[in-house]
C-alpha cells in the first residue's frame, strides 16, 4: 500500500516537473517573439486603423507597390513642405537654428529613397514586403512629428502669415510624376481585382477591366456596375460569384490579421537595424546634402539607445541636459 | 500527513495547468466569414474596400 503512495507521488511530482518545463519554455518563446503594440518614437500603433486597412491592398504585387509608392508621395510631400518651412524660417527669422529641421529632412530623404527601391523591387507580396512598409511608415510617421514639433518650437511666437506664400512656391513636378504613375497603378490593380471577380463571366470581366484602366470608370462606379451585373444573374451563377467574393474576403482578412501581427513582432528590434543602416547611407550621401554629419550621427544614435518620442533643443541634437529625449508635448 | 501531502501535490498539479492553459491561448486569426451562407449586400461592400480610390492619400502627418 505505501509503495503504491510513493509510486503516485513520484508520478505527481514528474507531471509537475513536466508542466514547469513546458511552462518555461513557452514564455521563453513568447519573449523571444516579443510583441509590441504602440510605437515608443510616436506615441502611436504601430499599426493604426489606417495602416491596416492599407494592408487589405497588399494582398498582390500592384497593390503592394501602390502601398509603398503611396508612402513614398506622402515622404516627398513633407520635405517639399519641410524645406518651404526652413526657407521661411531662414528668410523671416535669420537667428532661429535650423540645423536640426535640416537634418529630419536629410533623413527623410535616405527613408524617401529607401522606400522607392523597395517599391521597385516588387514583383509578388509576402509578409516581408508588408513588415517592410509597416516599419517605413512608421519611420516616415517619427520623422514628420520630429520635424513638426521642432518648427512648431521655433514658429510659436512668431508671424506665421507669409508661411502659406512659401508653400505656393514649391516646385511639385516630381510629386506630380509620381502621382500619376500611383494612379495608373492603382487603376492596374482595380482592374486586376475585377477580373478575379467576374471570372465567371469572362466578357463582363474584360469589359470593366478596359473601362478601369483607361480611366473611364472609377473604383466606385466599378462596383456598382459588378452589384448590378451579379444581380442580374441566374441564381446558381449569383451564388458562385457571391461564394468566391467571399472567400477572397475571408482570405483577405485571414492575412491582414496575421500580417498586423508580424509587423508588430520584434518591431523595436528591425527599428534599430534600421536605423543603423540609414546612418551608413547617410554617410555615403553626407557630401550632397549640406548638414553636419556628426551632429545627424549623434542624433541617430540617441534615437537608436533611448527610442522615447524625442524632442529637441534648438542648437543642439544630444545629450538630456540639451532637452534631447524627453517627452514632446 | 500523507492526505495532506496528496492534497498538496494536486493542487499544484491543477495550478499549474490552468496557468499553462491560460498563457497558451494567444491572438489566433480566425477564418471570419467563411460560411457557406453569404450576405450578398455586404460581400460585395467588403469587395468594393479592397478597392483603390484613384484620390487616396498615405496619412503620415503635416510638417505644420
Amino acid at each position: 500500500m505505501q509503495k503504491r503512495k510513493n509510486c503516485f507521488y513520484s508520478f505527481a511530482l514528474l507531471l509537475l516537473i513536466i508542466l514547469v518545463t513546458t511552462h518555461t519554455s513557452f514564455a521563453d518563446q513568447i519573449d523571444t517573439n516579443k510583441t509590441e503594440e504602440q510605437n515608443p518614437e510616436t506615441g502611436q500603433p504601430i499599426v493604426d486603423q489606417n495602416t491596416q486597412k492599407e494592408m487589405v491592398a497588399m494582398v498582390n504585387g500592384i497593390g503592394a507597390k501602390v502601398r509603398l509608392l503611396q508612402l513614398e508621395k506622402s515622404i516627398l510631400r513633407a520635405i517639399l513642405r519641410g524645406g518651404a518651412v526652413i526657407n521661411y524660417i531662414e528668410k523671416n527669422y535669420p537667428e532661429e537654428d535650423t540645423n536640426n529641421l535640416k537634418e529630419i529632412i536629410a533623413e527623410m530623404r535616405v527613408l524617401k529613397d529607401e522606400v522607392a527601391e523597395k517599391a521597385k523591387g516588387i514583383q509578388n507580396t509576402d509578409e516581408n514586403i508588408v513588415k517592410t512598409f509597416v516599419d517605413l511608415k512608421n519611420d516616415a510617421i517619427s520623422l514628420t512629428k520630429q520635424f513638426r514639433d521642432e518648427a512648431r518650437n521655433i514658429l510659436k511666437d512668431k508671424n506665421k502669415s507669409g508661411l502659406a506664400d512659401e508653400f505656393k512656391n514649391i516646385d511639385w513636378t516630381e510629386y506630380k510624376e509620381l502621382h500619376n504613375e500611383i494612379v495608373s497603378l492603382i487603376r492596374e490593380y482595380n482592374a486586376k481585382k475585377i477580373e478575379e471577380a467576374l471570372d465567371k463571366i469572362p466578357e463582363k470581366a474584360k469589359e470593366l477591366s478596359q473601362k478601369l484602366k483607361k480611366g473611364e470608370i472609377s473604383a466606385e462606379e466599378a462596383a456598382k456596375e459588378l452589384r448590378e451585373t451579379i444581380r442580374g444573374l441566374g441564381s446558381e451563377q449569383r451564388k458562385n460569384i457571391v461564394f468566391g467574393l467571399g472567400q477572397a474576403a475571408s482570405k483577405a482578412r485571414v492575412l491582414q490579421q496575421q500580417w498586423a501581427i508580424a509587423a508588430k513582432r520584434r518591431f523595436m528590434e528591425r527599428r534599430i537595424e534600421r536605423l543603423e543602416g540609414r546612418l551608413e547611407r547617410l554617410r555615403n550621401r553626407y557630401a550632397d546634402m549640406n548638414i553636419d554629419m556628426n551632429r545627424l550621427r549623434t542624433r541617430i544614435q540617441e534615437r537608436i539607445a533611448n527610442p522615447k518620442i524625442p524632442t529637441m533643443k534648438r542648437g543642439s541634437p544630444s545629450g538630456k541636459q540639451n532637452g534631447y529625449g524627453g517627452a514632446s508635448k | 500527513m500523507n492526505k495532506i501531502l496528496l492534497i498538496a501535490v494536486i493542487a499544484i498539479v491543477v495550478i499549474a495547468l490552468i496557468v499553462v492553459l491560460l498563457t497558451q491561448t494567444g491572438p489566433t486569426p480566425t477564418p471570419e466569414g467563411s460560411t457557406t451562407i453569404l450576405d450578398e449586400g455586404k460581400t460585395i461592400s467588403d469587395f468594393q474596400e479592397t478597392l483603390i480610390k484613384e484620390d487616396s492619400e498615405m496619412e503620415i502627418g503635416d510638417v505644420v
